[in-house]
C-alpha cells in the first residue's frame, strides 16, 4: 500500500488541531473507494464522504449521519478528557460545541496519509479488518510532522469556517470562542 | 418438498417479524425517555449534557460490533464501559441533588445494563457478533440516535 485515506468532518479536524495538540485519531482505509473489499459503510471513506456531504449541502440538522458524527465526537472529547489532554472545563464546553455547532462545521474532508514506515508501524489492523476489510486505526497521526494532507478542504463562504482553517496548531484560546459563537 | 417449503416460510417469517421477536426480549432494547423526562431535559442543559454523554458512550461501546454506525473512539470494551459507568454514576449523583431527574438517571442505568448484555453477547465470537446479536445492536443504536435527536433538536 502507498497511502491510507480517512474521511473526517471539519469539526474533528478543528478539535484535533487546536485542542489535542495536532494529534489525530483516525480510522482509515488503504483505498479511498474500497470497491469489492469487505469494508462496511463506516470504514469506506468514499461512502462516508457522501453520507456527510449530502446533509451538509442540504443544511439538514435532522440527518442521522450528522447526529451520529456528533455523538462520535462527544465520545472523542470524553476520551481526551480521560487522558488529561484537556481539562474538564474545556471538555464540557467542547461537548456542547459537538452537540450544537452549525452543520456547516461538519463539512467532510479527506486525509491522505503517506504509508511511511513510521505510519505503517502505528497503523493497527482493527475493526472490520477481522473479517477481511482494509480498515486500520492510527491513534496518533501527527499534524505537526505533516503526516497527512487534507483533500477537498475547499469550502469558502463562511468567515468563521475560514478563520479556523489556519490558526496555529494548539490555538485553543482563539478557536473555542469561534466555535461557541456558532452553536 | 413440503419440508423445504415449510423451512422457507418459517425463515421468511422470522426475518419479517424480527422487530416483534425483539419485543419478546425487552431487556435487550434501548429504553426511551418518557415525554415528561424529555421535557425536563429540554429545561436543564447541564443534565441534558450528562444524558447526551451517556448516549455518546453507548454508541461508542456498541458501534464497534456492527458496520454502519460509525467507529469507536475508546480502544476497547472495558475502557468504554468504564467511561459509561462514570457518566451514569454522575447522573445518579446529580439526581440525588435534583430528585426530579431520578427517572432520567434510572433510564441511564437501564440502558447501561442493556448495552452491557448486548456487548456480552459478542464475547467469544472474535469480535464478530452472531447475526441475531448484530441486529439487536443495530436496532439499539438506531434508537439511541433517535433519542439524541429528540433530546437535542428542535421539533420539526
Amino acid at each position: 500500500m502507498s497511502c491510507f485515506y480517512s474521511t473526517q468532518p471539519y469539526l474533528a479536524r478543528c478539535l484535533n488541531r487546536y485542542f489535542y495538540n495536532g494529534k489525530h485519531y483516525v480510522w482509515a482505509s488503504t483505498e479511498f473507494y474500497p470497491y469489492r473489499l469487505p469494508n462496511p459503510r463506516s470504514s469506506n471513506p468514499y461512502l462516508i464522504y457522501q453520507d456527510l456531504y449530502e446533509p451538509w449541502k442540504d443544511d439538514d440538522i435532522y440527518s442521522k449521519m450528522i447526529s451520529q458524527f456528533r455523538l462520535n465526537l462527544i465520545a472523542g472529547v470524553k476520551a481526551r478528557e480521560k487522558q488529561s489532554v484537556i481539562s474538564s472545563t474545556t471538555a464540557r464546553r467542547l461537548r456542547r460545541v459537538c452537540k450544537k455547532v452549525d452543520v456547516k462545521f461538519l463539512y467532510p474532508l479527506v486525509y491522505r496519509i503517506q504509508a511511511t514506515p513510521s505510519i505503517q508501524k502505528r497503523a493497527i489492523s482493527a475493526g472490520s479488518a477481522a473479517v477481511g476489510s482494509s480498515e486500520y486505526l492510527i491513534e496518533d497521526l501527527d499534524e505537526t510532522n505533516g503526516e497527512f494532507e487534507e483533500l477537498f478542504l475547499d469550502f469558502t463562504g463562511d468567515a468563521d469556517f475560514e478563520q479556523l482553517l489556519s490558526l496555529p496548531i494548539g490555538d485553543a484560546a482563539t478557536a473555542l470562542p469561534i466555535l461557541e459563537s456558532r452553536c | 418438498m413440503n419440508i423445504l417449503l415449510t423451512l422457507l416460510l418459517v425463515g421468511t417469517a422470522l426475518i419479517a417479524f424480527q422487530p416483534l421477536l425483539l419485543l419478546l426480549m425487552p431487556d435487550r432494547m434501548f429504553v426511551p425517555l418518557s415525554r415528561r423526562e424529555l421535557e425536563l431535559l429540554h429545561k436543564n442543559e447541564d443534565f441534558q449534557d450528562l444524558y447526551v454523554d451517556c448516549l455518546a458512550l453507548l454508541q461508542d461501546l456498541l458501534c464497534r460490533f456492527v458496520g454502519d454506525h460509525g467507529r469507536p473512539r475508546f480502544s476497547n470494551v472495558d475502557q468504554a464501559l468504564e467511561a459509561l459507568g462514570e457518566v451514569v454514576a454522575s447522573g445518579i449523583h446529580q439526581a440525588q441533588i435534583e430528585p426530579e431527574f431520578a427517572p432520567v438517571a434510572e433510564n441511564m442505568t437501564k440502558n447501561l445494563n442493556r448495552a452491557r448484555i448486548l456487548a456480552g453477547g459478542v464475547a467469544g465470537n472474535s469480535g464478530d457478533p452472531p447475526e441475531q446479536v448484530a441486529q439487536e445492536i443495530s436496532l439499539f443504536l438506531d434508537t439511541t440516535l433517535q433519542q439524541f435527536q429528540l433530546v437535542t433538536l428542535p421539533r420539526s
